[in-house]
């Protein structure tokens, strides 16, 4: 077993939207080192199949579990983060939640003016930009049902320059048109004299007073185990930059056991919970090709009567992520895979932690060493579920679907809109039979003023060491109501400014 | 059929089974693929092919969940315990499709998150190492990635 020592100004733990974009401005000050614990693989290792994407560029392998094993969660692991597999939908954060933030936690440093000149370097370096191409007739149909029903909508911004419109944004860019923190900062981290260190899994910070000494890491495989002959890594800095996103920074947190008086490492877990509705069209949708995300609608995105409020999207679909979203077995589960290229699909994203009912998850501690996301199921939540497939059976239906399918244990395809109706009005809200997922990890060290409720401050610093800083998705005291990946890049980018104002 | 008492039995008798490599379970992964993907494209002849992708994905999960999903299918291969969980008294072998096919169906709709919980997981597992292969897709009429992207 080799062990080495590696020193530099800063350590930077994970390559996603924030310790990338933090990289690329940090290193260009400072020595900066970057430690990631997923492989690097680039445009050459892309070959669009999910048998080889999902293990090396997934979090387990593209079903990160709850604890009850509810919910999978897809979030990225290799170098780049989930930036290097997202769906590209890159939108600014809503002001609602920026005032919201503002107003509840204290959140100053995050406003709609101080993140402006942010927002629009990173849509400039990021090329996010409203899709000027057709839509696929994935998300059309599901912008001509909307159209009908007079739902508001409009096309999503998305970070790509040169895009060829293929469709297996999830599986990695095969041709390096999406901006991820791959092919965009990281590089420029590394040409201004950043070392990046992949498959190396920070294991513990280790600490002395209010101060991070090191950073304790080893070498894992391209698939997460330990190597059988493992090397260890010390990174030795004056600052640390926790960017390991949801889930996996409180983790790490909480296995180094810092200081965390007021228990809110790990709390305030968010999902945006999604259900998904499955359309049968006629023709066939494909919806496999193309921008996978192009038409958006906030219209029931902040309702009134204080229900989960949510946003409509369309996912790419994929043969083996689909079938194993459908979960029966049998001629029940493949005659519904046989209509796979005429399946239309929506999605909506439940904006969690808004409502006293909707608190969001818990990290906690599973097992020795092990970890997990508890993530919460009750009526006010259920309730919004429920009321989402069903605004998505109207769409479907309106724009000429044949049969939709809820996605539900016990759902079948059903023709009309008052089966879809009567199914939801009477069905198990179970959490094994009602399908959720997620593709969105927020929160679990919430920025906010009052210690007592949070877990870094305005600086994004943590509460209790002066040298150990968290720049990710997980600092998020709600979840956003939008795909994160804008406003983790743009966060980052304004606390890392302020973090060089402070120790340059 | 099983009440709570005799299910947290159950559950202490799995929690001490013996962790079995998975290949000892082979005629059992095998009916088991038989059932599961019934109505697809996939039959018994494509068992070698569908099952290393099946491995190779039970090897990327968790550990723990690895661990898991050994222990039932040890639970699966003893006579009590497998009738406890709601399958045949007597070894699977191929004439207990109907059988298996119950018992999962039992599991679907069963009182207990454990059942409910590991029919999700060997079904999504099951169900995605064989829609995850070139040879599912004729059948659900995906033409594959596409192989030029000069013509898109």
């Amino acid at each position: 077993m080799s062990e080495q020592v590696v020193e530099a100004d800063i350590v930077i733990i994970g390559t996603g939207a924030g310790g990338g974009e933090a990289a690329k401005l940090l290193s260009k000050h400072f020595k900066v080192v970057m430690v990631e614990e997923g492989p690097h693989r680039t445009s050459d290792d892309f070959k669009m199949k999910e048998s080889t994407a999902y293990p090396e560029l997934y979090q387990d392998s593209g079903a990160r579990l709850t604890v009850d094993g509810a919910i999978k969660i897809l979030q990225g692991k290799s170098v780049g983060g989930s930036t290097t597999v997202n769906w590209t939908s890159s939108f600014r954060t809503p002001l609602e939640t920026l005032n919201h933030w503002n107003k509840e936690y204290g959140v100053n440093s995050l406003t709609q003016e101080s993140l402006l000149p942010h927002f629009s370097r990173i849509e400039d370096e990021y090329g996010i930009a409203p899709w000027d191409g057709e839509p696929n007739l994935n998300n059309q149909l599901m912008a001509n049902g909307m159209s009908n029903l007079g739902i508001r909508h409009g096309v999503i911004p998305r970070n790509v320059k040169g895009c060829l419109n293929l469709g297996y944004c999830g599986m990695g860019c095969p041709t390096n048109a999406k901006q991820s923190t791959l092919v965009n900062a990281i590089p420029r981290a590394i040409e201004n004299g950043a070392k990046l260190f992949s498959q190396f899994r920070v294991e513990r910070l280790l600490w002395k007073m209010d101060k991070i000494v090191e950073a304790l890491a080893y070498s894992v495989t391209p698939n997460g185990r330990h190597e059988a002959n493992k090397k260890t890594l010390r990174f030795k800095a004056r600052h640390f930059l926790l960017c390991g996103g949801g889930i996996n920074t409180p983790i790490l947190l909480m296995k180094s056991d810092l200081p965390d008086p007021y228990f809110n490492i790990g709390n305030r877990t968010f999902l945006h919970p999604v259900t998904i509705s499955l359309a049968q069209f006629k023709q066939k949708v494909e919806a496999y090709q193309g921008a996978p995300q192009s038409i958006y609608s906030d219209h029931f995105l902040w309702p009134e009567d204080n229900s989960l409020g949510f946003k409509i999207e369309a996912p790419p679909i994929h043969p083996a992520l689909t079938s194993s979203l459908i979960n029966n077995h049998g001629n029940e589960a493949s005659d519904m895979m046989k209509k796979f290229a005429h399946f239309q699909g929506t999605i909506a994203l439940g904006r969690d932690g808004f409502h006293e009912q909707s608190q969001g998850g818990r990290v906690v501690m599973t097992g020795s060493e092990r970890f997990g996301l508890d993530y919460p199921w009750n009526d006010y939540l259920t309730d919004g579920y429920k009321k989402a497939l069903l605004t998505m059976a109207t769409i479907q239906f309106e724009a000429g679907a044949e049969s939709v399918y809820p996605l539900h244990r016990f759902a079948r395809p059903y023709k009309t809109l008052s089966d879809v109706k009567n199914f939801l009005a009477s069905c198990s809200v179970d959490r094994y039979d009602l399908q959720v997922v997620s593709a969105h990890v927020m929160g679990g060290a919430a920025m906010g003023s009052d210690e007592k409720k949070s877990v870094v401050d305005n600086y994004g610093r943590f509460h209790q060491m002066s040298n150990l800083f968290i720049f990710d998705g997980s600092i998020f005291p709600t979840s956003l109501g939008v795909n994160p990946t804008e406003s983790i890049l743009s966060f980052s980018s304004l606390l890392t400014h302020q973090l060089i104002e402070k120790i340059k | 059929m099983l009440d709570r008492r005799h299910f947290l039995k159950w559950g202490v008798l799995l929690t001490f089974m013996p962790l079995p490599a998975l290949s000892k379970e082979i005629g059992f992964i095998r009916l088991f693929a038989d059932v599961a993907l019934q109505g697809s494209s996939y039959n018994d002849s494509q068992f070698e092919v569908w099952n290393s992708s099946f491995q190779q994905a039970v090897s990327f999960r968790p550990i723990h969940e690895q661990e898991e999903l050994s222990r039932l299918l040890s639970a699966l291969d003893f006579a009590p315990s497998r009738w406890l969980l709601g399958g045949p008294w007597k070894s699977w072998s191929l004439e207990r499709r109907s059988d298996l096919d119950l018992m999962l169906s039992s599991w679907k709709t069963s009182r207990f998150s454990l059942l409910k919980k590991g029919y999700s997981g060997l079904i999504s597992l099951t169900q995605s190492s064989w829609y995850a292969l070139d040879p599912s897709w004729p059948g659900i009429d995906y033409p594959g990635p596409p192989s030029k992207w000069w013509a898109t």
